[in-house]
């Protein structure tokens, strides 16, 4: 796996009570990569086609052979929604918060929902440019976020 | 074309009381809503020998049938059917998909006049709804829950995210359908927002709950419960009212899109797939329809449906509910009912009973004139849908 380097560490939201995620065997070399500083996903070693979430074949060719590959961390908000509403337990203090699916450039289609950290959340438009950043969680976990590209672009 | 077309016929139709929260059991309600379907067609419950539904619980902790829902087993066993011999729960497509099934058991001889009704519960003490409490983040959920998405309307509000954004969709469009479509819940005295119009302000002003969805572009949850008869056309011919035909139907609905949540994308090409269904089961086309009852549990689902059954293009549907055109004696009359939005949360049954009551001709201050052909359609656009088409000629 190639070592992509340490993105930036950033606070983000009201401290919101995250859940921590229940990692298993299929999706360990994520939160692995993940407190390295890097956004792993699974790519197709015979297509090379991305898929997000992690599935046992290739939704595209049905190969069962695929490696985690770090990513660039640039993408597109494709689609978003700001809660402004306390009706998520353990984030109750951080409404209003925008959820985003990114379009990462890898792919056409190929989506990762995050939060849009270090923005006003009324700022979140679909088509907006983002770039990967990482949150802190429990026990040296890292949570990928992403935030508004600020030099404007690639 | 279908080899069944017009050959299976809805004879009757009947409601509960539907109300935020009735006195009644669910399960009192259904029975409510059974025999009044049985009345309406003119039939005996001794009659009955075929039952169908979706009887999925979709919140709260516990699940017993009859108190939380209404399943075949307790229609069944409570108005004691010694004569039935043949029952149906389906799992996805709502009310619609258990009327596809029974239909197909109807045109085969597997049963008679078989009931189809849905019964939604709406519990005081929703548990499970706000915010999943207790589930943990595994499985898929772990690329989702940490990130605070865990409520069902945000994810709902995805895909109309990404409409608005790609077609330039506003809520001033959205007040227009929303406007129109209480106007004709007003006149529906079945429904929870009887007597109720309300203007553009209203749903300008309505709170929002996660962007772009406010309270009013989601159905309000109820106790209530809608339910037909279905019979062979033979038999409908001699029964009460006047027959409306199954000319065709469609169940399926189902997103094949790899993705960590549901998106526009998905939506549209299942959505797109259930219409070309429709059409080639039923051999007609969107010119043929004059009304369309399409789904509302959220307000841009009508959208996405006037769209793929090709009413109008992608990305236009937001400017074709304008100008009076969705108005009961508009160009194309839809949810004259007042659907979902109107009625109350009742998955499908305030779109398939109007439909019926349409081609009969008993909608009162809500009847299309010269209604000949009927679309009806339940369930979101990727979360498990079901479509016919009613006529009022075989």
């Amino acid at each position: 796996m190639r070592r992509f380097g340490v993105a930036r560490v950033t606070e983000v939201l009201s401290r919101p009570q995250r859940p921590l995620p229940v990692i298993d065997e299929a999706t360990a070399p994520f939160w692995a990569a993940a407190r390295q500083g890097m956004l792993a996903i699974l790519r197709c070693e015979r297509c090379r086609r991305w898929r997000n979430p992690p599935s046992p074949v290739c939704p595209d060719c049905w190969s069962e052979e695929a490696e985690w590959e770090p990513v660039s961390g640039l993408g597109t908000v494709s689609h978003f929604t700001v809660l402004r509403q306390p009706r998520v337990r353990g984030f109750e203090a951080a409404v209003p918060y925008a959820v985003v699916v990114v379009e990462l450039d890898e792919q056409a289609g190929l989506l990762f929902v995050s939060n849009l950290v270090e923005a006003d959340p009324d700022t979140v438009r679909i088509g907006m440019r983002v770039q990967l950043r990482f949150e802190p969680l429990e026990g040296g976990l890292r949570l990928p976020q992403f935030a508004p590209v600020r030099n404007g672009g690639r | 074309m279908s080899p069944i077309r017009n050959r299976v016929a809805i004879a009757g139709t009947g409601f509960s009381r539907v109300a935020r929260h009735a006195e009644e059991s669910i399960g009192k309600l259904a029975i409510d809503a059974c025999l009044g379907a049985v009345a309406d067609a003119g039939l005996s419950i001794d009659d009955v020998d075929g039952l169908a539904t979706y009887p999925l619980m979709l919140f709260g902790p516990s699940s017993i049938d009859g108190v939380h829902f209404a399943g075949v087993k307790f229609i069944g066993q409570s108005l004691r059917l010694p004569q039935l011999r043949w029952s149906c729960s389906v799992t996805q497509g709502t009310v619609c998909a258990a009327l596809v099934e029974a239909v197909n058991a109807v045109a085969t001889g597997t049963c008679n006049h078989a009931l189809v009704w849905r019964a939604m519960h709406n519990p005081r003490d929703p548990g499970r709804e706000y915010g999943y409490r207790d589930v943990p983040a595994s499985g898929m959920d772990q690329f989702i829950r940490p990130y605070g998405q865990a409520h069902t309307v945000m994810n709902f509000a995805l895909p109309y995210s990404r409409y608005m954004g790609k077609y330039g969709a506003t809520r001033e469009h959205m007040a227009t359908f929303i406007v129109n479509n209480r106007h004709n819940a007003s006149l529906n005295p079945e429904g929870a927002f009887f007597g109720r119009a309300i203007g553009r302000d209203d749903y300008l002003g309505s709170e929002m709950v996660t962007d772009p969805l406010c309270m009013l572009d989601c159905d309000m949850p109820v106790d209530g419960v809608g339910a037909v008869l279905v019979t062979t056309a033979e038999r409908a011919r001699d029964l009460r009212n006047p027959p409306a035909y199954v000319s065709g139907v469609a169940a399926g609905g189902l997103d094949y899109m790899h993705a960590p949540t549901m998106t526009l994308e998905g939506y549209q090409d299942a959505a797109a797939r259930t219409a070309r269904t429709l059409w080639e089961n039923s051999g007609l086309g969107p010119r043929d329809v004059d009304v369309a009852m399409v789904y509302d549990g959220f307000s841009y689902f009508v959208y996405l449906w006037l769209e793929a059954f090709g009413f109008c293009g992608e990305g236009e549907a937001f400017e074709f509910v304008q100008d009076g055109r969705i108005a009961i004696d508009g160009e194309l009359p839809v949810n004259t009912s007042g659907g979902a939005l109107g009625m109350g949360r009742l998955h499908g049954t305030p779109q398939l009973v109007e439909g019926v009551r349409q081609i009969q001709g008993r909608c009162g201050p809500r009847q299309v004139r010269d209604v000949e052909t009927v679309l009806v359609q339940a369930g979101g656009p990727a979360t498990g849908n079901a479509a016919l088409i009613l006529s009022k000629t075989a």
